[in-house]
Protein backbone atom coordinates (compact mmCIF):
# COMPACT_ATOMS: atom_id res chain seq x y z
CA UNK A 1 0.00 0.00 0.00
CA UNK A 2 1.27 3.18 -0.80
CA UNK A 3 -0.55 6.24 2.08
CA UNK A 4 0.14 9.71 1.02
CA UNK A 5 0.89 12.39 3.81
CA UNK A 6 0.22 15.18 1.44
CA UNK A 7 1.73 17.60 -1.90
CA UNK A 8 5.15 19.39 -1.37
CA UNK A 9 6.86 21.20 -4.23
CA UNK A 10 9.04 20.18 -6.04
CA UNK A 11 12.13 21.55 -4.45
CA UNK A 12 11.26 20.04 -1.37
CA UNK A 13 14.61 17.06 -0.48
CA UNK A 14 14.87 14.56 2.83
CA UNK A 15 12.03 13.72 4.41
CA UNK A 16 11.64 12.16 7.99
CA UNK A 17 10.29 8.89 8.83
CA UNK A 18 6.53 8.36 8.26
CA UNK A 19 4.22 5.61 10.02
CA UNK A 20 5.76 2.63 11.64
CA UNK A 21 9.58 4.21 10.92
CA UNK A 22 8.94 3.95 7.17
CA UNK A 23 11.40 6.02 5.08
CA UNK A 24 8.97 8.45 3.23
CA UNK A 25 9.85 9.31 -0.73
CA UNK A 26 9.31 12.24 -2.37
CA UNK A 27 7.07 11.10 -5.76
CA UNK A 28 6.75 13.44 -8.43
CA UNK A 29 3.41 13.86 -9.50
CA UNK A 30 2.73 16.23 -12.30
CA UNK A 31 5.36 19.53 -11.04
CA UNK A 32 4.80 18.60 -7.74
CA UNK A 33 5.35 15.99 -5.27
CA UNK A 34 3.63 13.66 -3.13
CA UNK A 35 5.14 12.25 0.91
CA UNK A 36 5.08 8.97 0.77
CA UNK A 37 5.49 5.59 2.34
CA UNK A 38 5.40 2.00 1.46
CA UNK A 39 3.40 0.31 3.96
CA UNK A 40 2.38 -3.61 3.93
CA UNK A 41 -0.64 -4.33 2.17
CA UNK A 42 -1.68 -7.05 4.95
CA UNK A 43 -1.62 -4.33 7.62
CA UNK A 44 -2.71 -1.22 5.93
CA UNK A 45 -5.66 -2.87 3.52
CA UNK A 46 -9.15 -0.72 4.10
CA UNK A 47 -10.76 -3.48 6.10
CA UNK A 48 -7.95 -3.74 8.70
CA UNK A 49 -7.26 0.52 8.74
CA UNK A 50 -11.21 0.56 9.37
CA UNK A 51 -11.34 -2.21 12.42
CA UNK A 52 -8.59 -0.54 14.25
CA UNK A 53 -9.69 3.12 13.54
CA UNK A 54 -11.24 3.37 16.92
CA UNK A 55 -8.26 1.87 18.85
CA UNK A 56 -6.78 4.94 20.20
CA UNK A 57 -3.46 3.10 21.28
CA UNK A 58 -3.37 1.96 17.84
CA UNK A 59 -4.33 5.36 16.13
CA UNK A 60 -2.30 7.78 18.02
CA UNK A 61 1.12 6.58 17.28
CA UNK A 62 -0.01 7.05 13.41
CA UNK A 63 -1.57 10.01 13.83
CA UNK A 64 1.44 11.48 15.46
CA UNK A 65 3.69 10.36 12.37
CA UNK A 66 1.21 11.82 10.21
CA UNK A 67 1.54 15.27 11.61
CA UNK A 68 4.93 14.89 12.15
CA UNK A 69 5.88 14.26 8.29
CA UNK A 70 3.63 17.04 7.08
CA UNK A 71 5.08 19.14 10.00
CA UNK A 72 8.45 18.89 8.70
CA UNK A 73 7.01 20.27 5.33
CA UNK A 74 5.25 22.53 6.69
CA UNK A 75 8.46 24.42 8.95
CA UNK A 76 10.44 24.17 4.67
CA UNK A 77 7.26 25.96 2.83
CA UNK A 78 4.31 25.18 1.34
CA UNK A 79 2.32 21.83 1.94
CA UNK A 80 -0.96 20.34 1.20
CA UNK A 81 -1.63 17.83 3.88
CA UNK A 82 -3.95 15.20 3.03
CA UNK A 83 -6.56 13.95 5.67
CA UNK A 84 -5.18 10.14 7.20
CA UNK A 85 -5.10 7.20 5.07
CA UNK A 86 -5.07 8.05 1.86
CA UNK A 87 -3.99 4.72 0.60
CA UNK A 88 -3.37 3.28 -2.84
CA UNK A 89 -2.82 -0.05 -4.05
CA UNK A 90 0.22 0.63 -6.02
CA UNK A 91 2.20 3.37 -7.87
CA UNK A 92 0.30 3.65 -11.02
CA UNK A 93 -2.82 3.68 -9.27
CA UNK A 94 -1.11 6.49 -7.11
CA UNK A 95 0.35 8.48 -9.93
CA UNK A 96 -3.35 8.18 -11.94
CA UNK A 97 -5.31 9.02 -8.75
CA UNK A 98 -2.97 11.96 -8.57
CA UNK A 99 -2.25 13.80 -11.11
CA UNK A 100 -5.41 15.32 -12.49
CA UNK A 101 -5.29 16.89 -8.96
CA UNK A 102 -2.22 18.82 -9.83
CA UNK A 103 -3.73 22.11 -10.70
CA UNK A 104 -6.14 22.11 -7.48
CA UNK A 105 -2.89 21.29 -6.09
CA UNK A 106 -0.96 24.47 -6.41
CA UNK A 107 -3.84 26.81 -5.76
CA UNK A 108 -3.98 25.28 -2.27
CA UNK A 109 -0.60 25.60 -2.49
CA UNK A 110 -0.28 29.05 -3.48
CA UNK A 111 -2.92 30.17 -0.86
CA UNK A 112 -1.56 28.18 2.32
CA UNK A 113 2.30 28.56 1.70
CA UNK A 114 2.48 32.27 2.41
CA UNK A 115 0.84 31.15 6.35
CA UNK A 116 0.85 28.76 8.69
CA UNK A 117 -2.25 27.77 11.09
CA UNK A 118 -3.13 28.27 14.67
CA UNK A 119 -5.61 27.44 16.54
CA UNK A 120 -7.77 29.67 19.24
CA UNK A 121 -9.94 28.30 21.24
CA UNK A 122 -12.06 30.27 24.15
CA UNK A 123 -14.19 29.13 27.10
CA UNK A 124 -16.08 31.54 29.51
CA UNK A 125 -16.20 31.03 33.36
CA UNK A 126 -19.92 31.57 33.25
CA UNK A 127 -21.04 33.71 36.46
CA UNK A 128 -18.00 35.75 36.10
CA UNK A 129 -19.26 36.67 32.80
CA UNK A 130 -22.68 37.17 33.29
CA UNK A 131 -21.70 39.49 36.28
CA UNK A 132 -20.56 41.76 33.54
CA UNK A 133 -24.06 42.64 32.77
CA UNK A 134 -25.90 45.28 34.07
CA UNK A 135 -29.05 43.65 34.22
CA UNK A 136 -27.82 41.12 36.62
CA UNK A 137 -26.22 43.38 38.79
CA UNK A 138 -29.62 45.44 38.52
CA UNK A 139 -31.02 42.45 40.01
CA UNK A 140 -28.75 41.73 42.52
CA UNK A 141 -29.34 45.05 44.17
CA UNK A 142 -32.95 44.86 44.26
CA UNK A 143 -32.94 41.13 45.62
CA UNK A 144 -30.78 42.82 48.74
CA UNK A 145 -33.24 45.29 49.32
CA UNK A 146 -36.63 42.73 48.93
CA UNK A 147 -37.99 41.33 51.68
CA UNK A 148 -37.33 37.16 52.73
CA UNK A 149 -40.68 36.50 50.78
CA UNK A 150 -39.91 38.61 47.00
CA UNK A 151 -36.20 37.22 46.97
CA UNK A 152 -36.66 33.39 46.68
CA UNK A 153 -38.94 34.76 43.30
CA UNK A 154 -36.13 36.84 42.44
CA UNK A 155 -33.91 34.90 43.05
CA UNK A 156 -34.95 32.45 40.67
CA UNK A 157 -35.50 34.90 38.27
CA UNK A 158 -31.56 35.64 39.05
CA UNK A 159 -30.70 32.08 37.92
CA UNK A 160 -32.27 32.43 34.99
CA UNK A 161 -31.18 36.05 34.23
CA UNK A 162 -27.14 34.86 34.44
CA UNK A 163 -27.54 31.99 32.21
CA UNK A 164 -29.21 34.19 29.12
CA UNK A 165 -26.42 37.11 30.45
CA UNK A 166 -23.55 35.09 29.98
CA UNK A 167 -24.94 33.73 26.78
CA UNK A 168 -25.36 36.70 25.07
CA UNK A 169 -22.13 38.24 26.67
CA UNK A 170 -19.93 35.40 25.74
CA UNK A 171 -21.71 35.65 21.53
CA UNK A 172 -20.72 38.73 21.63
CA UNK A 173 -16.94 38.67 22.88
CA UNK A 174 -16.89 35.37 20.76
CA UNK A 175 -18.19 37.62 17.64
CA UNK A 176 -15.58 40.31 18.81
CA UNK A 177 -12.24 38.33 19.38
CA UNK A 178 -12.54 36.82 16.07
CA UNK A 179 -13.40 39.49 14.10
CA UNK A 180 -10.00 41.15 15.35
CA UNK A 181 -8.13 37.90 14.91
CA UNK A 182 -9.05 37.23 11.59
CA UNK A 183 -8.05 40.99 10.60
CA UNK A 184 -4.60 39.80 11.24
CA UNK A 185 -4.93 36.90 9.39
CA UNK A 186 -4.26 35.56 6.06
CA UNK A 187 -7.16 33.31 6.78
CA UNK A 188 -9.72 32.83 9.42
CA UNK A 189 -12.27 29.73 9.96
CA UNK A 190 -14.49 28.85 12.83
CA UNK A 191 -16.21 25.31 13.51
CA UNK A 192 -18.12 23.87 16.35
CA UNK A 193 -16.35 23.01 19.03
CA UNK A 194 -15.19 19.19 19.33
CA UNK A 195 -17.14 17.41 22.15
CA UNK A 196 -13.95 17.03 24.89
CA UNK A 197 -13.88 21.08 24.64
CA UNK A 198 -17.99 21.52 24.24
CA UNK A 199 -18.25 24.27 26.66
CA UNK A 200 -15.32 26.56 24.29
CA UNK A 201 -17.02 29.39 22.99
CA UNK A 202 -15.24 29.87 20.23
CA UNK A 203 -13.36 27.35 18.14
CA UNK A 204 -11.07 28.95 15.13
CA UNK A 205 -8.05 28.52 13.41
CA UNK A 206 -6.07 31.34 11.39
CA UNK A 207 -3.84 31.49 8.68
CA UNK A 208 -1.07 33.70 9.91
CA UNK A 209 1.98 35.04 8.04
CA UNK A 210 4.60 32.58 8.14
CA UNK A 211 7.20 35.86 7.42
CA UNK A 212 4.89 38.77 9.69
CA UNK A 213 3.56 36.45 12.83
CA UNK A 214 3.76 39.17 15.27
CA UNK A 215 0.51 41.51 14.26
CA UNK A 216 -1.14 38.31 15.40
CA UNK A 217 0.65 37.84 18.10
CA UNK A 218 0.17 41.12 19.36
CA UNK A 219 -3.50 41.18 19.12
CA UNK A 220 -3.89 37.82 20.74
CA UNK A 221 -1.92 38.83 23.59
CA UNK A 222 -3.99 42.12 24.19
CA UNK A 223 -7.02 40.15 23.75
CA UNK A 224 -5.89 37.84 26.77
CA UNK A 225 -4.93 40.21 28.99
CA UNK A 226 -8.15 42.30 28.27
CA UNK A 227 -10.43 39.39 28.24
CA UNK A 228 -8.81 37.34 31.11
CA UNK A 229 -9.56 39.25 33.69
CA UNK A 230 -13.08 39.98 32.60
CA UNK A 231 -13.58 35.93 33.10
CA UNK A 232 -12.32 34.54 29.76
CA UNK A 233 -9.79 31.84 29.10
CA UNK A 234 -7.87 31.29 26.17
CA UNK A 235 -6.48 27.74 24.91
CA UNK A 236 -3.69 28.29 21.97
CA UNK A 237 -1.70 26.10 19.83
CA UNK A 238 0.34 26.10 16.88
CA UNK A 239 1.93 26.13 14.35
CA UNK A 240 -0.04 23.95 12.48
CA UNK A 241 0.17 22.65 8.93
CA UNK A 242 -2.74 23.98 7.28
CA UNK A 243 -4.91 21.44 7.63
CA UNK A 244 -8.02 23.96 7.85
CA UNK A 245 -7.21 25.79 4.62
CA UNK A 246 -6.70 23.79 1.84
CA UNK A 247 -10.01 22.04 1.71
CA UNK A 248 -13.45 21.28 2.90
CA UNK B 1 -16.66 22.58 33.13
CA UNK B 2 -12.94 21.54 34.40
CA UNK B 3 -12.84 18.40 32.00
CA UNK B 4 -13.78 21.33 29.30
CA UNK B 5 -10.61 23.23 30.37
CA UNK B 6 -8.36 20.47 29.64
CA UNK B 7 -6.41 21.37 26.58
CA UNK B 8 -6.62 18.51 24.19
CA UNK B 9 -3.36 18.82 21.55
CA UNK B 10 -3.40 14.94 20.95
CA UNK B 11 -7.06 15.48 20.51
CA UNK B 12 -7.00 18.14 18.53
CA UNK B 13 -3.70 16.79 15.97
CA UNK B 14 -5.89 13.57 15.38
CA UNK B 15 -9.20 15.21 14.67
CA UNK B 16 -6.64 17.40 12.29
CA UNK B 17 -5.16 14.47 10.69
CA UNK B 18 -8.38 12.63 10.21
CA UNK B 19 -10.88 15.39 8.72
CA UNK B 20 -9.16 17.78 7.72
CA UNK B 21 -6.54 18.47 4.68
CA UNK B 22 -7.11 18.14 1.01
CA UNK B 23 -10.33 16.00 0.10
CA UNK B 24 -10.08 13.61 -2.61
CA UNK B 25 -12.90 11.70 -4.32
CA UNK B 26 -13.10 7.84 -4.65
CA UNK B 27 -12.00 5.06 -2.73
CA UNK B 28 -9.01 5.58 -1.43
CA UNK B 29 -10.23 7.23 1.56
CA UNK B 30 -11.53 5.48 4.40
CA UNK B 31 -14.80 6.41 6.67
CA UNK B 32 -13.70 8.31 9.36
CA UNK B 33 -16.71 10.01 10.30
CA UNK B 34 -18.00 7.58 13.11
CA UNK B 35 -14.33 8.29 15.37
CA UNK B 36 -15.25 9.18 18.84
CA UNK B 37 -13.13 11.48 19.87
CA UNK B 38 -13.75 11.96 23.59
CA UNK B 39 -11.88 8.89 24.20
CA UNK B 40 -8.62 10.59 24.00
CA UNK B 41 -9.77 13.21 26.97
CA UNK B 42 -7.49 10.10 28.47
CA UNK B 43 -4.29 11.27 26.95
CA UNK B 44 -1.99 13.58 26.84
CA UNK B 45 -2.90 17.17 28.32
CA UNK B 46 -0.61 20.10 28.03
CA UNK B 47 -1.61 23.14 27.94
CA UNK B 48 -1.69 25.33 25.02
CA UNK B 49 0.61 27.77 24.93
CA UNK B 50 3.29 24.99 26.15
CA UNK B 51 2.66 23.00 23.70
CA UNK B 52 3.26 25.62 21.08
CA UNK B 53 6.14 26.56 22.51
CA UNK B 54 6.96 23.18 22.48
CA UNK B 55 6.33 22.55 18.95
CA UNK B 56 8.70 25.90 17.80
CA UNK B 57 10.77 26.99 20.49
CA UNK B 58 12.37 29.77 18.97
CA UNK B 59 9.22 31.48 18.17
CA UNK B 60 7.51 32.18 21.30
CA UNK B 61 4.14 33.03 19.89
CA UNK B 62 2.99 35.28 22.94
CA UNK B 63 5.84 37.09 24.42
CA UNK B 64 4.09 39.06 26.94
CA UNK B 65 1.07 36.75 27.69
CA UNK B 66 0.64 33.84 30.20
Amino acid sequence: MFYVYGIVPKALTGAPEGLDGTAVSLVPVGDLKALVSELPDAQYDSATVEARLADIDWLSPRAIAHDAVVSWASDRGGVVPFPMWVLFKDRPSLESGLAPRVGEFHQALDRVTPGREYSVRVFAFKDRVAALSPAVAQLESEIEKATPGQRYLLERKLDALRQTEAREVSASVSRSIHEDLSRHALGAITEPAPKAAAAAILNAAYLVSREAPEPFQAKLTDLIHTFEPMGFRFEFTGPWPPYHFVGR
Amino acid sequence: MSDADEPLVLSDLISRVLDKGVVLSGDVILSIADIDLIKLELHLLVSGIESALHREPNVPVLPDGS
